[in-house]
Order: structure tokens, then sequence, then C-alpha cells
């Protein structure tokens, strides 16, 4: 027999996941808040066929230098050392820090071309340039340029203010969670401490808190107090654990729509599986010695970042939806080289830097490739913006938001394949109808996971919210 | 309320636009057209044709001033063109929630949202 509660919950929970598919507009109450009450990360249906199931976001964090990795400026080199001529900068505010020096080139850069694709790569990137026929770039990206903090903020929320979910909350949103023991959506970086600006690059906003990132440390304990203390039995935890997960829901019941609580039971319960899953998802030992090899784990400055990817693999393999990947700082004693941040001295600092990325992430291409698993992930290389093609401080770059490369790998795309380029110094995009902004590849990435961006709404204080803001185009050229 | 502040807005800027030749315009302007932009693209989400259509009528006005403004200024043919055809977007719009299409009206307040930041881009003073 249905009793008047059941009715209820399953009446609200069935309005609620038309409204979550997008198909009940206007609905007055809050549509996630309905879905709640039985498992708001149990998984959903997407918009369409999806053509990848995981995402590996690669944040390359300080603003690496396009021009010195992929996208090859002859002219630049002819012209170095000369004023950047006035119609280059046409149309941009250049008022950065460091104001509009002369045109520079590093004399140990050399680029050549690889793969069928003939694709350029530096000869900072030897490794990288060998799965040139995988990648997919996109030479024509555009931001806003401010703080790296607040351009960070947009390239994962977005937005230029604190508020708004991050992509991977979206999909965790929109999607669920396709293993219940992990979190659909977790944050890995390497480095003795968090990513700058910090967690409001993977909360989930205005979309219950459930959905947000989980930060992964560095180490043997991925999450803080998730190993039983030493003193305690298992049976006496057990126990323990038990009751107050009856409490707890005893007490959640009289509270329905309060999402935090709702999250915060959650994640305990999460928490108590995650004990023996997350310890596992990222234990390496029985990874072989040539795995290792393969993602640089045996040099002493990619180590570190080599480990964190390979730790995305596995937490691929096990079904996480969005992985998250912050370029923290290398192994090893590198002076003051922490980010891609080279205001001076870029050669030193890109040659560290791209040491510390170059093996880990073909290695991870590789890897994922080998095991069948490329054709399920997407690997995106990202940047909160990029570099001039100026000088700054005599051997740095300043930062450019107006014309960069990122590029992306995987299922759904076309390999090899070149998308909208820059201007002949690579001071700005070429064609501005191809320009990709943030909200443009937030999109894509949105459609490869089966989700249509203007579809994954969400009713926040009565007003329909999407992922893309009001803006976002897929960019269907490079789709396969 | 806040759509009639905007309307008053509008009013007012038209009344300075017929009396007085030189006529600067306000970066308050922008951030109506921001703010009633993001309503329309979620009231055309929301399906909500009256709500949908007010903004998008409101928009094709403040575009004319937008339009007028850049006409006057001179020396900005890129931003005249992004006016009209943000007005002409705004117009189309509105016809289309009235014949309830809403996927090709988010499709368009989409263009709309991209010919703003274009604008911005080059013309939104710091």
């Amino acid at each position: 027999m249905t009793s008047r509660r059941d009715f209820l919950v399953h009446t609200g929970l069935g309005l609620g996941g038309a409204a979550l598919a997008g198909f009940v507009p206007g609905l007055t109450i809050n549509s996630a808040t309905a879905a709640e009450l039985i498992d708001p990360l149990a998984p959903k249906q997407p918009h369409f066929a999806a053509k990848i199931k995981s995402v590996i976001w690669l944040h390359q964090d300080g603003a690496p230098s396009t021009i010195d990795l992929f996208d090859y400026k002859p002219e630049l080199v002819k012209q170095a050392g000369k004023e950047v001529p006035s119609s280059f900068v046409q149309g941009i505010k250049t008022s950065t820090q460091g104001g509009v020096g002369k045109l520079w080139v590093s004399p140990d850069r050399t680029w050549k071309q690889y793969g069928e694709s003939g694709a350029w790569f530096s000869n900072l990137l030897p490794n990288l340039a060998k799965q040139a026929d995988n990648l997919t770039f996109i030479k024509s990206s555009i931001t806003v340029g401010a703080t790296h903090d607040i351009s960070i903020l947009k390239l994962n929320t977005g937005d230029l203010n604190p508020g708004r979910p991050s992509l991977g909350a979206w999909i965790s949103y929109a999607l669920g969670s396709a293993n219940p023991d992990l979190p659909p959506y977790v944050v890995l970086y390497n480095g003795k401490s968090e990513p700058r600006a910090g967690s409001v690059n993977w909360n989930s906003g205005f979309l219950p808190a459930v959905y947000q990132g989980t930060a992964f440390r560095p180490g043997d304990s991925p999450i803080f107090y998730l190993s039983r203390p030493e003193l305690r039995g298992a049976e006496q935890q057990r126990n323990s654990l038990d009751l107050l997960k009856q409490l707890n829901h005893a007490g959640s019941q009289r509270h329905p729509s309060d999402t935090e609580l709702k999250a915060r039971l959650r994640s305990y319960d999460l928490a108590d599986r995650m004990q023996v899953s997350a310890p596992e998802a990222v234990d390496l030992s029985k990874e072989s010695d040539a795995t290792k090899e393969l993602y640089g784990l045996n040099d002493s400055i990619s180590a570190s970042y080599g480990t964190t990817l390979l730790r995305a693999r596995r937490l691929v393999e096990r079904g996480v939806r969005f992985v998250q990947v912050v370029t923290g700082e290398p192994s090893g004693d590198n002076g003051d080289v922490t980010s891609w941040d080279a205001h001076d001295d870029l050669e030193k600092n890109h040659s560290v830097k791209a040491r510390q990325v170059d093996k880990p992430i073909a290695g991870l291409l590789e890897d994922l490739k080998s095991r069948g698993l490329l054709e399920t992930t997407l690997v995106v290389w990202t940047s909160e913006f990029s570099r001039t093609p100026w000088g700054e401080s005599g051997s740095g770059r300043d930062h450019n938001p107006w014309g960069y490369t990122q590029w992306m790998a995987g299922g759904g795309l076309k390999p090899g394949f070149t998308y909208g380029a820059t201007d002949a110094l690579g001071v700005q995009v070429e064609d501005k109808e191809k320009a990709v902004d943030t909200y443009d590849l937030h999109a894509t990435v949105l459609q490869l996971v089966g989700l249509d961006h203007l579809k994954t709404t969400f009713l926040n204080n009565g007003r329909s919210e999407r992922p893309t803001v009001v803006y976002g185009k897929v960019i269907k050229d490079i789709l396969a | 309320m806040r759509k009639l502040i905007v309307l008053l807005y509008v009013s007012m800027i038209f009344s300075t636009a017929v009396y007085a030749e030189d006529v600067e315009m306000e970066m308050d302007l922008m951030q109506n057209i921001e703010d009633v932009n993001k309503s329309l693209a979620s009231n055309i989400a929301l399906q909500r044709v009256d709500p949908s259509l007010e903004d998008a009528n409101q928009l094709t006005s403040m575009f004319e001033v937008v339009e007028a403004h850049f006409i006057k200024k001179g020396d900005a043919e890129n931003a005249v063109d992004l006016s009209k055809k943000s007005k002409q977007l705004s117009q189309d719009i509105a016809k289309l929630v009235t014949e309830k299409n809403f996927d090709t009206a988010t499709n368009l307040a989409t263009d709309l949202s991209r010919a703003c930041k274009s604008c911005h881009t080059f013309y939104k003073k710091e």
C-alpha cells in the first residue's frame, strides 16, 4: 500500500526528473530538490548518444605560451626585436602589466612537423609531438584577460565572479554518477599546496552541493581522515557508523528541501564506501614499471605530475566522469619555477614546465589508446589564457587572452585536425568568426558527453540557468 | 519593477536623443542590455511567451539607441553593423516566441549574446 508520504515523494520525483530532462519548463519548484529525495547522483540519461564517458581536464596553471609550444610563427622569428606593428594590436586592449614590448623569440626554440597531420611542435614537447595525429587543435581560443585567479574562474565556471557551477559540477548534475563508490567529479593536483584560487573552481555554485568536485590530495591518502584510526576496531567503527547513518537519515527526513544536509549525508555514505575504493583507485602499486615509466615517474621533474595523470587514468577506468587536473609545482628543486607564469626567463620556466608535463601527457594518451579508453575519454589541454609574442622583462612574455591554442583528444573528434588560427605574429585570432571562447569549449565538451548545453538547465531563484550562461556554440567543425 | 525602470530609462534616452544633439551613451545602458538579455535567455528556456516578448521588445528599443549613438559618433562602422544585427535578432526572437518556436529563439538569443560580446570587446570602456 502506498502511504501519503510515499505518494508525495514519488510524485515530486517524477516532476523533478522530467524537469531535469528539460521537459517541464517553467516548473515553479526547484527540480533538483525533488530529485534529491532519492539519490541525486543516480545515473541519468543524456540528451543524445554520448561519444565519450569521461573527461580529463588538464588545466595548465599559469598560462603556457602556446606560440612556444604548438603555434609556430615564422613571421615572429623574422620580426623579432622590432616593435609590434599597430595593425596587429587593433581592437584589443593591451593594458596588461608589462605594456607592449618588442617582439621576442627564444634563441633556443626550434620547430618541426610531426605525424601525417604535419602539426608543428617546438623542441619543448618531443614526446607529445609523437601524439600529433591524436590531437585536435583549437588555435583560435580567446577569453577575458584578467588576473590569473579571475580568468581561471572563467575557464572552469564560465564567469568572472564566484557563484556559478564548474563544468564538472554541471556534468555531475546532468548525468549523475557511473560508480556509486567514487565521486563523479574528482580534482587532482600535484605539488605541496592546493591549486591557486582553490575550491571555487570546482564547486557547484547554485547547483546542489552534492555535485561539487572532490579534491584528492597527492600522496597515499587522497582524502583527509579517510583511513580508520589504528586504535579503532573495524566492527566497532561499522556499528558506530551504522547508528550515525540511521540518526542522520531520520534527521534529514524532517528537512527534505535542505540540499546542503543531503549533500553532507551523501558525503558520509560515500566516504564510508570510499574508505576502500578511493585508496585503491589511486594506489599505483599494481601498475607495471613500464607504465610508470610511460608517465614519466622515473624522471625527477615529471614524477609528481605523472603520478597524478596515472591516477586520472585509473579514475576514468573506474567510471569517474570528470577529472580536473591542475598542474602544480614540478617535482624536485627547480628554483622559483612553480607555474607556467613566465613573465621573465621564459626559457628556464618553460623548459622545466614542459619537461614536467610532456612525457606524462604523452604517456596518458598512449596508455588510454592502448587500453581502448581514448575512444570513450576526452582529454582537454586548457589554460586560463596564454602569452604575448612581445617580450616582457627582456626574456619573458605577458598575458595573451586574444588568441591562443588549446587542444582536445579522444572520442567524437577529428584527430590530427586544426581549427582556427592566430595572426602571423600570434597576437590575436585571425578570423573572429572562428574565435572559441570558454563557453564554446564548454558547449563542445557537453555535446561530446551527450548533453545539449542549451537544454542543460537549472532553475535558480526563478531564472533558468545553463552552463554556458547566455553564450556557447558547439565547435561542429572539429566533431567527427 | 526592474522592467519599469528599464523602460523609463530607455524613454529618457529617447527623449534626450530627440532634444539633444550630443548624446553620450552611458555604460548603464549596456549593463541594462546585458541584464535584459539574461532575462530573455531564461524566459525563452522556460518557454514563457509574454515575458520573452517583453524582453525582446525592450532589447529592440535599446539597440535602436545604441545604433543611433554609434552613427552619430562616427568611425564605428562595426558597432553600427552589430547594433543593426542585434536589433534584427531581437525582432526575430520576438516573432519566434510569439510562434512558440523556442528552440530557434534560443539559438538566436545565443547569437544575440555573441553579438553583444563582440561589440563590448571593442567598445566597452574599462
